[in-house]
């Protein structure tokens, strides 16, 4: 029980940074952002390269997310704010084509074969009331909380408040003072760095291909939807549940039925709150 | 583009004679050249019209009435596994298609609940979900659906004719009748409600449009559409599996359908002589392929937001293209319509997002 729960928030927290960074980028740009992942494996392919290049993991990690983010800036100003006044549907399918376009671009450079990008603390375990416990999911655990506090604190800060104008009224924020361009591309960056984070602590424990943020997209996305696309809270703590009910469907049910949960966290936000768990949602509807 | 037709215009019976026209003639084309080409490019054929069909499905839902329901290729995958049991259990090939289409038609009006209540990217979640659940059907349903291991779909033949070319007419007498029934439900009532649905669903709320019923319907004929589309599929590629009925495929739908012109009704044919066509120009290129058509998909949403449908009427209202055309069309007597045009106080800026019109379009007809 307490293995799969701890398993649980472990792939939990990969979701919950994903759909952490999704919220970010749709506050600014509006947009459902479906190249959050692959736009965070370049992070972790980056540190990757750098762990190759003897660079110590922790230094190599530092880098990878800059480089992400670096890389979430240019994005947002070579192809997203171009599109800014098309509409949602081609910023949209924009994000599906730098999905398949990244996805292609990562095979190309860094091959078809499993890399592993290993942390000083993989394949290491602790034992806690009576239970074997690894090191990388203790990490990712912790990381995902640190993140989530960061982020609920840069929302309070005045570059985060300036967010939430756009988010709120894009036109009358610019009226105001707010350069939305600088906003957008700020928010770019700290997207890609988070779910460059959340695709070095996903594939630090198992293996880095370039397929490996497929399967994030879909939980990553039900969390955000469960906050609404407006509270980082709200995506962190949907995004765990989501991961600790799958591992527990998985692990007392049946492993066939585990990308079922996201289906029915779905239905029962539909059911109950149709915007969302948390308050801001609701303060957004209200508007 | 708002139904033209539906505007006052001299030159309309004409010009309606005149497409009815080119399209027998297309259809004639179709119809006869095929059987000369290798077995191969027949194959390529079927598939545009296969992926025509499906993505016009996808084109009521998503460009018609704004519906942002992503389960599309769910949908495709029931139609194609739905009429291969049924034909495995000793239906006929027409019979199980239609069942299949309105089986499917059923189950995709389950996704209107959700769009009931919420729309844009909630839906589009929702569904996205209720996609994978059905796709996950298809890989635990043991001996019916084959697991991940498909399918072996018993291909219906015409006597004297190839595999390949029994499937090909049928789709191509499928394609022209959902696109005639699709132009109809366009051009009337229907299509200008879908419309409303789209652009301000409170105002045609309050002008008495039962949005309930409408939104059932349209997720039911757009489900019914992808399942044809599905089963048709399922008979090109004599075997289906989970896979491929995955989130490729819905990626796939969505670039047909924005690319070829999404609310535009021809839209979803250029999509899906795009879409084979590129793969097979690219295919030579080995692995920088998915990269290049990649790459070129952004490219052509960045420099064409619209779609391809949207391409004449951008080259007519730029400004270097645009006055060599009209300039040409001048000669040939239309001057005074196209000026008209060019002259319109609102700039015709249809091109600039996908799903909003623009009213502009009108001056054209009213002046002629």
């Amino acid at each position: 029980m307490l293995q799969y729960i701890i398993n649980g928030l472990q792939s939990g927290s990969w979701y919950s940074l994903l759909a952490v960074s999704i919220v970010i980028v749709m506050k600014a740009s509006d947009v459902p952002n479906f190249a959050v992942a692959n736009m965070g494996l370049v992070g972790a392919f980056l540190a990757y390269s750098f762990v190759s290049a003897h660079l110590p993991f922790g230094v190599a990690v530092v880098l990878g997310l800059l480089g992400a983010a670096l890389f979430g800036v240019i994005i947002d100003r070579a192809v997203i704010q171009r599109l800014g006044d098309k509409g949602h549907f081609p910023l949209l399918l924009m994000t599906i084509g730098i999905s398949l376009s990244l996805a292609a671009a990562l095979e190309l450079i860094w091959g078809t074969n499993s890399l592993s990008l290993n942390a000083p603390w993989s394949n290491k375990t602790v034992h806690l009331a009576g239970q074997i416990i690894n090191w990388d999911g203790i990490v990712t655990i912790a990381t995902g909380l640190v993140i989530a506090i960061a982020i609920t604190w840069f929302f309070h800060t005045t570059a985060g408040v300036r967010m939430r104008a756009v988010a709120e009224n894009r036109s009358a924020a610019r009226l105001v003072g707010v350069r939305i361009s600088r906003v957008s591309g700020l928010a770019w960056g700290i997207g890609t760095a988070v779910a460059a984070l959340a695709m070095i602590l996903q594939t630090e424990s198992s293996v880095l291909s370039y397929t490996a943020g497929d399967a994030l997209l879909v939980p990553a996305f039900v969390a955000a939807t469960a906050a609404g696309f407006t509270s980082p809270v709200g995506a962190y703590v949907a995004g765990l549940v989501i991961g600790v009910l799958e591992n527990l469907t998985g692990g007392y049910i049946s492993t066939a039925l585990q990308s079922v949960v996201a289906l029915v966290v779905v239905v029962l936000i539909l059911l109950l709150r149709p915007s969302g768990f948390t308050r801001t949602a609701l303060a957004r509807r209200e508007v | 583009m708002p139904p033209h037709d539906l505007l006052p215009d001299g030159n309309r019976r004409g010009r309606r004679w005149a497409k009815l026209a080119s399209l027998i003639v297309l259809i004639t084309l179709l119809a006869v050249v095929p059987p000369a080409m290798n077995s191969y490019d027949q194959y390529l054929i079927t598939l545009t019209l296969v992926y025509a069909i499906t993505t016009l499905g996808l084109n009521v839902l998503i460009g018609w009435t704004g519906q942002l329901s992503l389960a599309h290729a769910g949908v495709f995958g029931l139609g194609a596994y739905l009429s291969t049991i049924l034909i495995q259990h000793g239906w006929g090939f027409v019979p199980s298609l239609l069942v299949a289409g309105l089986g499917s038609a059923i189950v995709g009006g389950l996704v209107v609940f959700p769009a009931l209540r919420f729309s844009g990217f909630t839906l589009a979640v929702a569904s996205l979900a209720f996609a994978s659940v059905i796709v996950q059907l298809f890989d635990n349903g043991g001996s019916v659906t084959g697991g991940g291991g498909g399918l072996a779909v018993p291909v219906f033949q015409f006597s004297g004719l190839s595999q390949t070319m029994s499937t090909y007419y049928v789709t191509l007498i499928s394609t022209v009748l959902c696109f005639v029934v699709a132009h109809r439900m366009r051009h009337l009532r229907f299509g200008r409600v879908a419309f409303s649905i789209r652009d301000t669903e409170i105002a045609a709320v309050v002008s008495g449009i039962r949005v309930v019923r409408y939104k059932v319907f349209v997720f039911a004929f757009a489900a019914f559409l992808g399942a044809i589309g599905g089963a048709l599929y399922a008979q090109l590629e004599t075997f289906i599996f989970p896979v491929m009925f995955s989130t490729n495929t819905l990626v796939l739908m969505l670039v047909m359908l924005f690319l070829g012109g999404a609310s535009s009704l021809y839209g979803p044919i250029f999509g899906a002589i795009f879409a084979v066509v590129m793969v097979e120009l690219l295919q030579s290129f080995g692995s920088y392929q998915d990269l290049l058509y990649g790459l070129l998909l952004m490219l052509v949403i960045g420099v064409l937001p619209g779609g391809m449908a949207s391409l004449p009427e951008r080259l007519r209202t730029s400004h270097l293209l645009g006055r060599a055309v009209r300039g040409v069309a001048s000669r040939f007597g239309r001057g005074r319509q196209d000026e008209a045009t060019a002259a319109s106080p609102v700039p015709p800026t249809a091109t600039g997002s996908s799903l909003v019109d623009d009213p502009g379009d009108g001056v054209e007809s009213g002046v002629a």
